[in-house]
């Protein structure tokens, strides 16, 4: 997928349209995430509020200035931000392939929680080595094994950390 | 206290303590000579380890890492012409030209001996500066200190990158998660939306591996970088190494170098990369054979290499003296100190005397086995630039998962890692600032603290900032600073702007 110039100015838009209505909410509701243990006569919301007031004026800016960028667009001005736009649009961005390693992330967590570090690792090891275009698929499979057990007693032996063992072999 | 620094140098000279940099300096050569993997990621995926270790063991083989790997960024920049680090885009300018004539073993000694004699030569001026600064600047109290954390935060404009306002807002993030958790100050429960998993805030390690880190991988796997062919390299003949009346000629051009990477590296903010750009542009300037440098020569690798290492130890400055973390790698270092429970600062020099001068000392061990492994595993690292991608980057996941668990032994440091990487991926798509992010998560904590015993000393009048007259010296420094940054962008705007009208016609 290419991200166009006129999309990443939009995109920049709808993301400091975001934040600045994240940052208001989280302002107006931030007395209510506050758990006061001890009365001190300091206000305790004071600095996170004081922080969250400057990132909302920071993120009306940055709104201020997408909306500058989409009309310089429009004008045909380039300034540089928009070159640097002309630019990334030339990458490609392979939306798949982020989002299946993304899922073995995630797959690799629910792994770990349920079997374990052990035996899911080395599937792990050859799912990523396999996206990035591995070649010899039996050599890796060896590999990615010993590579597991290698850490699995280093870490247990050196640093003294119990990998999970997985709720399902407990 | 002379008592103390000498129990500290001596204290290095342990076993455990340089096989740490020793390790440290491998894993950063290695990681270096990885294109696409940098010396930063090596340091935050290495960063748990340190808190299995002594201060004397952990920080420096992060300081081995942080060297090691920007002189390996000049491997890949001499064989393939593709810097494994951006300050060594120079070095590649040079050296790959010299690399296709025959003469890469003579680039790569070159690099070498450039990055050494600038470490060297910045460690001794860490060594001389930073104890005298330290006492001026612990004179500072609660409103100095909250004053210099805001001008350490005027970094911020100096590294986001074309947009400083996405660089305030990461930073701005950062603090308020830094907020996540029970405050340290006054037991209030923050941010926690009744979740007990945040109830210990939320952990430096995961953040950093996950916006640094992971980012990177993400990007390689979109980008299912290709494999390199390397030719046999000749490390013996004239053309394979550096002569000694090479280095002679060019010794004052390594020193004038050394002092400009010296200087920059010592304002937060700036970084190697301009530093290795303004020592090879001196050079450029005032070498003797235009046309041979045009070509590539030595005097081209020497001098961004030296400039570039050199940034390493004066970067050290302000963040023991002041407690500025002067860039992300700083940062990232920062977080080990305060993971071993020392917060650098002028404190430091007073309360973790052996410490601070073991690391000292390890800085200097750092430059002798730099060297030595580097030169005698020359044929090692130019196999690693050839290794296959998919091996490295699965073993960099493994690595980032095993590094974020060790810490608190959690699944939920994990999923936050993952949460972070898929942010810092998004973060470095739209061109919002992972460094900002980590400064402001770091700094935050001190900023905090110090606005609160602020505000306790003078029973909530704001005017102990302008009391004191160092408080109001820093305010008008961080003012300038803003003001500084503002007109050196809007330079750059104008030079940039010329450039595309240029262009366009």
């Amino acid at each position: 997928m290419n991200i166009s110039v006129k999309l990443r100015i939009i995109l920049e838009i709808c993301i400091s349209c975001f934040l600045l209505v994240c940052y208001f909410l989280f302002c107006v509701f931030q007395g209510d995430m506050i758990e006061q243990t001890l009365s001190l006569a300091l206000d305790q919301t004071l600095f996170p509020r004081a922080i969250t007031i400057t990132v909302i004026i920071m993120c009306f800016l940055l709104f201020y200035d997408s909306i500058r960028l989409y009309n310089n667009h429009k004008k045909g001005i380039i300034t540089p931000e928009i070159h640097e736009f002309y630019e990334c649009s030339e990458e490609t961005i392979p939306v798949g392939r982020i989002l299946a390693y993304l899922g073995i992330l995630f797959g690799y967590l629910i792994a770990l929680y349920y079997i374990g570090f052990m035996y899911s690792t080395p599937i792990v090891t050859l799912c990523i080595a396999g996206l990035l275009g591995i070649k010899r698929i039996f050599l890796a499979a060896i590999s990615s094994v010993l590579f597991t057990v290698f850490l699995y007693y280093a870490s247990f032996y050196g640093l003294q950390i119990i990998l999970p063992g997985g709720i399902l072999f407990e | 206290m002379i008592e103390d620094i000498l129990v500290g140098l001596v204290s290095i000279l342990n076993p455990a303590s340089i096989a740490a940099i020793a390790f440290g300096l491998i894993v950063g050569l290695l990681f270096g000579s990885i294109p696409g993997i940098s010396g930063i990621m090596a340091i935050s995926i290495l960063l748990p380890l340190t808190f299995y270790v002594s201060p004397l063991v952990g920080i420096p083989m992060l300081l081995g890492i942080y060297k090691a790997g920007i002189y390996g960024g000049s491997i890949t920049a001499v064989l393939l012409n593709t810097p494994g680090a951006p300050p060594a885009i120079c070095t590649a300018m040079s050296g790959f030209p010299m690399a296709q004539r025959g003469q890469a073993g003579k680039a790569l000694n070159a690099a070498l001996v450039g990055s050494v004699y600038g470490d060297t030569f910045s460690n001794l001026l860490l060594i001389l500066v930073a104890a005298p600064i330290s006492y001026v600047a612990i004179k500072i109290g609660p409103a100095e200190q909250f004053c210099l954390i805001l001008l350490a935060l005027t970094v911020v404009g100096s590294i986001s990158g074309n947009s400083i306002l996405k660089g305030m807002i990461c930073a701005g993030f950062g603090i308020l998660l830094s907020m996540v958790g029970v405050s340290g100050v006054s037991g209030a429960i923050r941010f926690t939306f009744d979740s007990d998993y945040l109830l210990a805030g939320i952990q430096l390690i995961p953040m950093v591996i996950g916006l640094l880190c992971l980012p990177e991988i993400i990007h390689q796997v979109g980008t299912c970088a290709k494999n390199y062919i390397t030719e046999k390299i000749d490390l013996k003949s004239e053309n394979g190494r550096l002569t000694w009346k090479e280095f002679k000629q060019n010794f004052y051009l390594l020193f004038r170098s050394s002092v400009i990477g010296s200087i920059i590296g010592a304002m937060p903010g700036l970084g190697a990369s301009p530093a290795a750009f303004m020592a090879y542009s001196d050079a450029q300037r005032r070498t003797k054979d235009q046309d041979a440098f045009a070509k590539g020569n030595v005097e081209g690798i020497l001098a961004p290499e030296s400039a570039n290492n050199a940034t390493t130890g004066s970067a050290m400055i302000p963040l023991l003296t002041l407690g500025i973390p002067g860039d992300d790698v700083t940062a990232v270092l920062m977080g080990a100190f305060l993971i071993q429970g020392i917060t650098p600062g002028p404190n430091i020099f007073f309360e973790h005397t052996q410490v601070v001068y073991g690391i000292f000392g390890s800085l200097i061990i750092c430059d002798i086995l730099l060297y030595f492994i580097a030169k005698f595993g020359f044929k090692l690292w130019i196999k690693i630039v050839d290794l296959p991608r998919s091996l490295i980057f699965s073993s960099v996941t493994i690595f980032a998962f095993l590094g974020t668990y060790s810490i608190n032994q959690s699944l939920f440091d994990i999923f936050c890692l993952i949460c972070f990487g898929i942010m810092g991926y998004l973060m470095r798509l739209f061109h919002f600032s992972a460094g900002a992010m980590i400064i402001g998560f770091i700094l935050g904590p001190i900023l905090e603290k110090a606005y609160d015993q602020s505000m306790s000393l003078s029973k909530g009048s704001y005017m102990i900032f302008l009391e004191s007259p160092v408080a109001v010296i820093l305010l008008v420094m961080t003012v300038v600073s803003m003001i500084s940054i503002y007109r050196m962008r809007v330079r750059k705007f104008k030079k940039l702007m010329e450039k595309n009208i240029i262009l366009e016609e």
